[in-house]
């Protein structure tokens, strides 16, 4: 948790408000689960575990079935919220939209956030019934198409701390888990202008992602199409989805750089 | 231009045609103000012209203004067009209008005749040879003209390609946009300027290559990586008043590049060529004995103008920005090139790519 969290002014954080976080986080890294199984993960009382998972029943944001205790809705109610303070959103939703649209795949657009990605929207098309991801969803940067572009463009320094704090997860065969291998890709990232996961984070799924840029240079996150591997050829997929990526990021650069002036 | 020594002038969108008009306005004695959202267009432009900026134009119309240029991406034309004009500005607005009819219709509608003195950027009906084939068709000595053949098409000439220019969201288009919008405000302005039918297909060739092959590119590569336009269109134009009209655009073709007017009438025909520039009237004779006339008329042309291959030469906005100064200072409506002509030149424009997309 520390890794991302904000330090308080005096310089240390509030201990109950990680605990929290560390219950909720493990809530849902287990899609629900039970208070023994909680008191297994955490390093925590039985009963301490209890209190806290029972207050934030009584606020809506854990909800019970049964004896298995869940993420409630009510976080919906703030992530929506969060989702529409950012600019980005209602800047890139229409792109991603015809992007889905015109190829056929899902289609997501992706901030970062610390040291994760977060998709802060996704296009599905209504012949895919499901998909692995979700709004919301948070990816690991160096396994994902969408991740990679964005660590592509950030300045060395912050790669340095990237690749220092993260431990490279592997998540399928082809995940790239070594730094050196990873910095050699970012450079064929920023030649090629766009990124490609070769079935790194999901076995069966290939993405393309490019990321979006402000005038002054700065990540302000990235746009990927996924499809099934079987159904794709990954040289034609790549050549021809990029380019309609680009399409739709070159856009979403320039309207975010005038968009203070649109909204007036 | 004594007078235009104290005016100060606002440029909103600071990019090659901001900086070009800065330039002029400068080189009239104009003290010059600049905004624009982008920090490094911003940065460039001090550089080059020395001339203080602001990153939001509402503060800059908050200074003591006598008139504004407006030259951002055509998207965001209409959002400080309107704030321009709302605050009772004049605007010499870029061409084109907007990127599509419906955002320059708004400009227009935002136009208050008895406060704001506009004009937009389509220079040709001020430049020479173009005003003299104007006076030949209205004199009526060539006829009603049957047909026109139009042809403006470069060996490679994609501007800024991968910038806004080549994104169909901000530019609204590619040649027909950027192009053929002056091709169609010659026309407008010659009298044809109500399409009753038209077919027409667009292209886009090579404007995405990865390979593009080009000796020279105004304002350079773009940043944006976007290329979702045509780069060559052809339209068969019918007119309301029977004149039917080919028209060739590209900015890039693998053919000899052409910048011609050719117009047939019963009594006469003319052809001008804008690249050399030269104005030629075809006519007969009845005899004896019987005759046929080749003519070619020697306009008032500047010499500045003869090495001119593209016509992209600042001469011809230094002259029209200089007609518009004019009008401000005598706060009259300009009679060519108005905010209503490139709403007509837009509206042409339009139904053009509506019937490419048929």
């Amino acid at each position: 948790m520390s890794e991302i969290g904000v330090e308080a002014a005096d310089g240390r954080t509030i201990g109950s408000v990680e605990k929290m976080i560390d219950i909720l986080e493990a809530v849902k890294h287990q899609n629900g689960a039970g208070l023994t199984e909680l008191t297994e993960i955490l390093e925590m009382s039985h009963s301490s575990i209890h209190h806290y998972l029972l207050t934030l029943q009584q606020r809506g944001y854990i909800v019970k079935r049964g004896t298995t205790y869940d993420i409630g809705a009510r976080f919906l109610a703030l992530g929506g919220y969060a989702r529409m303070q950012q600019n980005l959103y209602h800047i890139a939703k229409e792109k991603i939209d015809e992007l889905s649209a015109a190829t056929g795949w899902t289609s997501r657009l992706v901030i970062k956030n610390g040291g994760t990605g977060i998709t802060l929207y996704q296009a599905v098309p209504t012949t895919l019934s499901e998909f692995q991801t979700y709004e919301g969803f948070e990816e690991d940067l160096h396994a994902t198409a969408a991740g990679k572009a964005m660590l592509a463009e950030l300045p060395p320094g912050d790669v340095a701390d990237f690749l220092e704090s993260s431990d490279l997860t592997e998540h399928t065969d082809n995940t790239i888990t070594t730094p050196d291998r990873l910095l050699e890709e970012f450079e064929s990232i920023r030649e090629q202008d766009y990124a490609f996961d070769d079935q790194e984070h999901f076995d069966g799924f290939v993405c393309v992602s490019s990321s979006i840029l402000s005038s002054d240079g700065a990540v302000l996150g990235s746009i990927s199409v996924s499809a099934p591997e079987e159904e794709v050829d990954s040289d034609r997929f790549c050549s021809e989805v990029s380019e309609q990526i680009q399409n739709a990021t070159g856009v979403i650069k320039i309207t975010h750089t005038y968009s203070d002036w649109n909204s007036e | 231009m004594d007078q235009t020594q104290n005016m100060t002038v606002g440029v909103v969108g600071l990019g090659e045609i901001g900086l070009l008009y800065a330039e002029l306005a400068q080189s009239f004695g104009c003290t010059v103000i600049g905004a624009d959202a982008d920090a490094y267009q911003r940065s460039q432009f001090k550089q080059q012209t020395g001339a203080e900026t602001h990153e939001d134009f509402q503060v800059l119309f908050e200074r003591d203004l006598d008139f504004v240029i407006v030259c951002v991406p055509n998207k965001f034309k209409e959002v400080v067009g309107t704030a321009a004009l709302d605050s009772g500005l004049d605007v010499y607005f870029e061409k084109p209008l907007a990127h599509n009819l419906e955002s320059a219709q708004r400009i227009v509608d935002a136009h208050d005749q008895d406060s704001s003195v506009c004009m937009v950027g389509y220079y040709h009906p001020f430049y020479d040879p173009v005003v003299c084939l104007a006076e030949y068709l209205d004199s009526g000595e060539l006829g009603d003209i049957t047909h026109i053949d139009a042809r403006f098409t470069h060996r490679r000439w994609v501007p800024n390609r991968g910038s806004w220019y080549t994104s169909r969201d901000i530019a609204g288009g590619g040649v027909l946009q950027d192009k053929g919008s002056f091709m169609m405000s010659i026309l407008h302005y010659f009298g044809f300027e109500s399409i009753e039918t038209v077919t027409a297909t667009t292209r886009t060739e090579f404007v995405q290559q990865d390979e593009y092959v080009y000796l020279e590119m105004w304002g350079g590569e773009g940043h944006e990586n976007v290329t979702d336009v045509e780069d060559s269109a052809t339209a068969f134009i019918e007119f309301e008043c029977g004149t039917t009209a080919t028209i060739n655009v590209a900015w890039a073709v693998n053919t000899a590049p052409e910048n011609t007017y050719r117009l047939h009438g019963p009594e006469g025909g003319a052809f001008l060529d804008l690249r050399e520039p030269t104005l030629t009237l075809y006519r007969s004779e009845q005899g004896p004995p019987d005759r046929i006339i080749d003519q070619q008329i020697d306009v008032g042309v500047n010499e500045q103008y003869l090495n001119n291959q593209f016509l992209n030469d600042p001469e011809l906005q230094r002259d029209q920005l200089a007609r518009y100064i004019e009008h401000v200072r005598d706060r009259t409506q300009p009679t060519r090139s108005s905010l209503t002509d490139a709403l007509q030149v837009q509206r042409m424009v339009e139904q053009i790519y509506d019937a490419a997309n048929k």
